[in-house]
């Protein structure tokens, strides 16, 4: 019997056929969850929702973490970096998103979500404006295929305009994308998590010449970049002003940044002042048509 | 714009000429990942089963598991083809049993889940009778092939709760919690009516819903759509008999995965959860449920908390009158049921 762990229980099984039912979940939705669970293993100890401290959830979900791991599954947490919750998804530890996806879409639909995140990533992402996001007229274009395209998407078929809306509403529907007010698809929490490998590999590790025409392309522009406070990826957040400097910082960990250097606040790599910080996101886009030089409007 | 095929490739050289879709690797290397965690878990748990040699069965019972969450989370049964194909490949079709057997032990006692064999399609009319008997005479053995199983709970039913475990998620929750609501009534509908429902009835039914042409199910906004897609997955089925002579029957019976999925069980949790009632005809009251479900308005009463009735099972409400336990034949569910204490029922979800 592989019960790996003896602390190991209904309640820890329970916990994760919720998550599982669900896409993601909040530490403020899995209190009242653990608190049912727990009762629902102790009836005659209620247990309540204040009951379930933040040290109580996450020792749970380290202890189902371990059992999990050989299976390659894992839960995994991370800031919503807009609106700064604590996301937890279960996430698919050896195949990457897009391969669980592609049993569930065409292969043209897959080719089009390539195409764009293609432009998320690299063509809305570059030295001089990283916005890491495609409005909706500019994702439902990338629904025909460039002819210039070359070889590799010659067997996919174009979709229809009404086909790539319905994949784009299909893909915020089943949490992969979201969209802003200002009609802007970018990459979710559980879609940063479950893909951070894949974009890694994908975007990073290749010779890759920027093909805007910043001039100065000596060195490569890191495509996929990861916040100097908390180490994940940042597709929203700032920049340093310096537009060769590699810092990143999400919006919510800059005063820890700042706190961690004594209170100075400086980029924590080339030591200019933040405070012309740029924006990284949905915002670069406003800024890139106003100022080059970050000179903040 | 740069293209894919320009990326390199680490782990599996392979032609550069393929399209954007098939660079999606099916089987990753899961080597890094592992190594990375604490290997204590691994082998409190892989160990056990790979006895020296056989990393492969091991690999395939990881993978079968994997496909058993997969199908789940599309609502998609496991077939056995699938797993010849995707879990046991070319030469494994023999450990079929030690696979399948060890997967099953797995996911119970990591998820609390395990594989439930679809029952096979009944053979109801005569037609479907003859034919199987036809079959069987020639020898064919569909059965193995065509099997496939979904997943269930294996937990106490105190952890069986809406609220707990959702209903499984496609294409979003929201969308989901209507569907379900539609077929959880259905198959009570056909349930309470001992387990046929003739077709002009269920007419009669979704009418009154006014859900005769259209759902408000996205995906399915057409009624007709919609019950292709319950017959597909086997919630329920519509039986055609032709009686002889000119006369054709035509009926609704529970499918498969509504018998595995909701069953008996579910019909009288359903009824109790909400009602506070054991076991009664109390179709009207199903109706209501649905309709608050689905935010459809009821133009007959001012009875509208749209929405939510669903999940949230209704405050005991004090016992009906009628002491009757329906003994599962015969449901008199016409439009006079129960309407005389509709009055005490108005406030029932309000306060819980
Ligand atoms: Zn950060
Ligand atoms: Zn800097």
């Amino acid at each position: 019997m592989p019960e790996a762990n003896e602390d190991y229980n209904d309640t820890h099984r329970a916990f994760l056929q919720a998550i599982l039912s669900r896409q993601v979940l909040t530490f403020e939705q899995a209190r009242p969850l653990l608190a049912k669970i727990q009762t629902a293993q102790n009836p005659d100890r209620p247990v309540l929702e204040n009951d379930i401290s933040r040290e109580d959830f996450e020792q749970h979900i380290e202890i189902i973490n371990n059992v999990l791991s050989p299976l390659d599954y894992e839960i995994r947490t991370q800031l919503h970096q807009k609106t700064k919750d604590r996301i937890y998804a279960l996430v698919n530890v050896s195949s990457d998103a897009l391969t669980q996806m592609s049993t569930t879409y065409s292969a043209d639909e897959i080719a089009f979500l390539k195409r764009v995140l293609d432009a998320i990533f690299l063509s809305k992402n570059t030295r001089r404006a990283e916005i890491l996001a495609i409005s909706g007229m500019q994702a439902i274009r990338l629904g025909k295929i460039p002819r210039d395209g070359g070889e590799s998407q010659a067997r996919a078929q174009d979709l229809t305009q009404m086909q790539a809306e319905q994949m784009l509403d299909s893909l915020v529907a089943q949490g992969w994308f979201e969209q802003s007010q200002h009609g802007f698809f970018s990459l979710s929490p559980r879609a940063l998590m479950e893909l951070r490998g894949w974009l890694i590999e994908t975007y990073n590790d290749r010779d890759y010449t920027e093909d805007d025409d910043d001039g100065d392309s000596a060195e490569p522009h890191q495509k996929i970049k990861f916040c100097q406070a908390c180490k994940d990826i940042v597709t929203e957040g700032q920049r340093c002003p310096t537009l060769t400097c590699e810092a990143r910082l999400h919006n919510h960990c800059v005063r820890y940044m700042f706190r961690a250097q004594g209170g100075r606040e400086l980029c924590p790599l080339c030591t200019v002042s933040w405070h012309d910080a740029l924006p990284v996101g949905e915002g670069a886009a406003r800024n890139a048509r106003r100022s080059v030089n970050g000179t903040r409007g | 714009m740069p293209l894919l095929q320009n990326r390199k490739r680490r782990q599996q050289p392979e032609e550069d000429d393929t399209q954007a879709s098939v660079e999606l690797t099916p089987e990753p290397p899961t080597q890094r990942r592992r190594a990375q965690h604490d290997a204590g878990a691994d082998e409190a748990y892989g160990d056990e089963y790979s006895t020296a040699g056989d990393v492969s069965l091991d690999q395939m019972v990881k993978k079968l598991v994997r496909l058993a969450l997969a199908c789940e989370h599309q609502r998609r049964p496991i077939r056995r083809a699938d797993i010849s194909e995707k879990v046991l490949g070319s030469s494994g079709s023999r450990h079929f049993k030690d696979v399948f057997s060890i997967a099953q032990v797995q996911l119970q006692s990591v998820f609390g889940m395990k594989m439930t064999e679809l029952p096979a399609r009944e053979k109801i009319t005569l037609q479907q009778k003859r034919a199987a008997a036809k079959a069987a005479t020639q020898g064919q053995n569909s059965k193995s092939i065509n099997t496939s199983w979904v997943l269930t709970s294996t937990l106490p039913s105190e952890f069986h709760d809406p609220e707990i475990r959702l209903p499984p998620a496609a294409p979003t929750s929201e969308e989901d919690g209507k569907y379900t609501a539609i077929y959880s009534v259905l198959i009570a509908l056909i349930s309470l009516s001992g387990g046929q429902l003739p077709d002009a009835k269920l007419e009669r039914y979704l009418q009154r819903l006014n859900m005769q042409d259209n759902t408000p199910v996205s995906g399915s906004e057409k009624t007709e759509k919609l019950f292709k897609r319950l017959e597909r997955e086997q919630y329920i089925v519509k039986i055609k008999e032709s009686g002889g002579g000119q006369e054709q029957d035509i009926y609704w019976v529970v499918g498969s995965r509504g018998k595995v999925e909701v069953g008996n069980d579910g019909v009288r949790g359903l009824v109790k959860a909400v009602y506070g009632v054991e076991e009664d005809d109390e179709v009207e009251e199903l109706e209501k449920k649905l309709r608050r479900s689905l935010g459809i308005p009821d133009a007959s009463r001012e009875v509208n908390d749209a929405g939510g009735a669903a999940s949230q099972p209704a405050t005991k409400q004090k016992r009906r009158g009628r002491p009757r336990r329906n003994d599962g034949d015969g449901l008199e569910a016409e439009d006079e049921a129960a309407d005389d204490d509709d009055d005490n029922d108005e406030n029932e979800n309000e306060d819980d």
